[in-house]
């Protein structure tokens, strides 16, 4: 075989590794995306709540179209929350078996589901402190999350190259 | 609306049992009997020979319904015990939660009473035409619950909005009753804030001719309405009293009788059903129709 045609196939390997470690490390990227958005629509749920008092309905959906590209899993999740709300089904531990949270932990999950449980549950002022303390503790699995993609994501793709260039050099 | 506003199961009880259009209340009190008042008269609400028993669960989800699953953004109607849903006033009661002597909101409720606004056919037509023809005049409309006062009220509005003398009317609807299923266009409209801040701001900002306004009896609403019509606005208002003497036994009021402020007082009752009119009487409560 040619050295140019066996170098171009090497460099299909290296490119195909590093697009599987991208893709393991993907993983972190959506569980840290998924947090980030999570932590963002505490945030912004707390001032529609104190400023506009929107209903909960009207609050997704404004952060839903401002922030869809971000997170798209999130954006699903919420939109399949305000559906049940719609249908006046109170049955939110149902969410916790959509595939939009399978990158999160259980723990993280049924913090979550309490979280949706509680909004629009209370007055002004206990859904501000209520927010405010799973804010902190979504922040915690925001933190351990990024920490996790920076350790993560990039050795998985660095690996995916290397593997790559091992079974190239080996070839060729 | 009431078929979002309660579980589908107990719509559907009362829609078969007792035709939801003819419905006047529903009285849901935690670990009683579900009771309907149809056309006046208090039944309870059973299925198979069984009263229905209002649980918690049921309360909170219709309240929950009540509020569009946001109870915080209904907390200044909650304070004053009710909260509005498409024209459904549901009156709730529980434990008040007060710091110092401030009201915080209402807590852990007991209790509902859903006033289903019914289409009550009033003789609004008639009176407006032989008491508004040439002048309007301060009216208060005057009944006992639930005969009929909101619903002349909704028809004034409607007709004034309509009428050829093209009349600023400023409608201060405090629980969104008045404005309920009522196309109403040329009129402005605060909605679901207190009597002395829509009149304040309203007198000010839009120069109304005519304030209309649901069940005034409180001091402040008193000094509003004084306050009004000493600018030269008219205001047709209601308030709950059986006749001119129980409204002349009341201190607000008698105050506003001795001021001599309404002009005209329209007298209603359930006598022959919801809506009978009673009479129409002028400032010295001569009958005038």
């Amino acid at each position: 075989m040619e050295f140019t045609v066996r170098l171009f196939i090497v460099i299909i390997i290296v490119i195909l590794c590093g697009y599987s470690g991208y893709a393991f490390g993907n993983f972190y990227r959506r569980r840290k995306k998924f947090l980030d958005m999570l932590v963002l629509f505490c945030k912004f749920a707390k001032n529609e709540i104190n400023f506009s008092h929107s209903y909960i309905s009207n609050i997704i959906e404004k952060f839903v179209k401002n922030n869809q590209a971000s997170s798209v899993e999130f954006a699903s999740f919420l939109l399949d929350f305000k559906e049940l709300l719609a249908a006046n089904n109170t049955e939110f531990d149902k969410l916790a078996n959509s595939s939009n949270v399978q990158i999160l932990t259980s723990e993280e999950i049924d913090n979550l589901i309490q979280f949706l449980n509680a909004l629009g549950k209370s007055d002004v002022f206990t859904q501000l402190t209520t927010i405010d303390n799973f804010l902190e503790t979504f922040k915690v699995y925001r933190d351990d999350a990024e920490a996790e993609h920076k350790k993560w994501t990039s050795l998985y793709f660095k690996l995916g190259i290397l593997l790559g260039l091992a079974i190239g050099v080996i070839f060729i | 609306m009431l078929e979002l506003l309660l579980p589908s199961e107990l719509f559907l009880l009362v829609e078969k049992e007792y035709n939801a259009q003819r419905l006047n209340e529903i009285r849901i009190r935690l670990n009683s009997a579900v009771v309907v008042c149809v056309a006046g008269v208090n039944k309870h609400l059973s299925m198979g020979g069984s009263s229905i028993i209002a649980t918690r669960q049921l309360i909170d989800g219709i309240l929950y319904r009540a509020t569009h699953n946001s109870l915080y953004a209904f907390n200044e109607q909650i304070k004053q015990g009710f909260v509005t849903y498409s024209g459904i006033r549901l009156g709730i009661a529980g434990r008040v939660i007060k710091e110092k002597d401030d009201l915080k909101t209402v807590k852990d409720i007991t209790s509902l009473n859903i006033r289903v606004p019914c289409v009550v056919k009033t003789s609004g037509q008639q009176i407006y035409s032989g008491l508004f023809g040439e002048q309007i005049y301060n009216t208060l409309v005057l009944s006992p619950p639930g005969a009929g006062k909101t619903s002349m009220l909704r028809d004034f509005a409607s007709l004034l909005s309509r009428d050829s003398r093209m009349l600023n009317v400023l409608i201060a609807d405090e629980r969104e009753e008045i404005t309920f299923n009522k196309n109403l266009t040329n009129v402005d409209v605060f909605l679901n804030c207190t009597k002395t801040f829509a009149f304040t701001n309203g007198i000010r900002s839009m120069r109304p001719d005519i304030i209309i306004t649901d069940e005034i009896g409180t001091e402040s609403d008193i000094h509003c309405i004084e306050q009004a019509i000493t600018c030269g606005v008219k205001v047709i208002a209601t308030a709950h009293a059986n006749n001119l003497q129980d409204l002349s036994n009341k201190k607000n009021m008698k105050y506003l009788l001795d001021m001599g402020l309404f002009e005209r007082f329209i007298v209603l009752s359930t006598r022959s059903g919801i809506g009978t009119l009673e009479g129409v009487y002028d400032s010295a409560f001569s009958k005038i129709f």
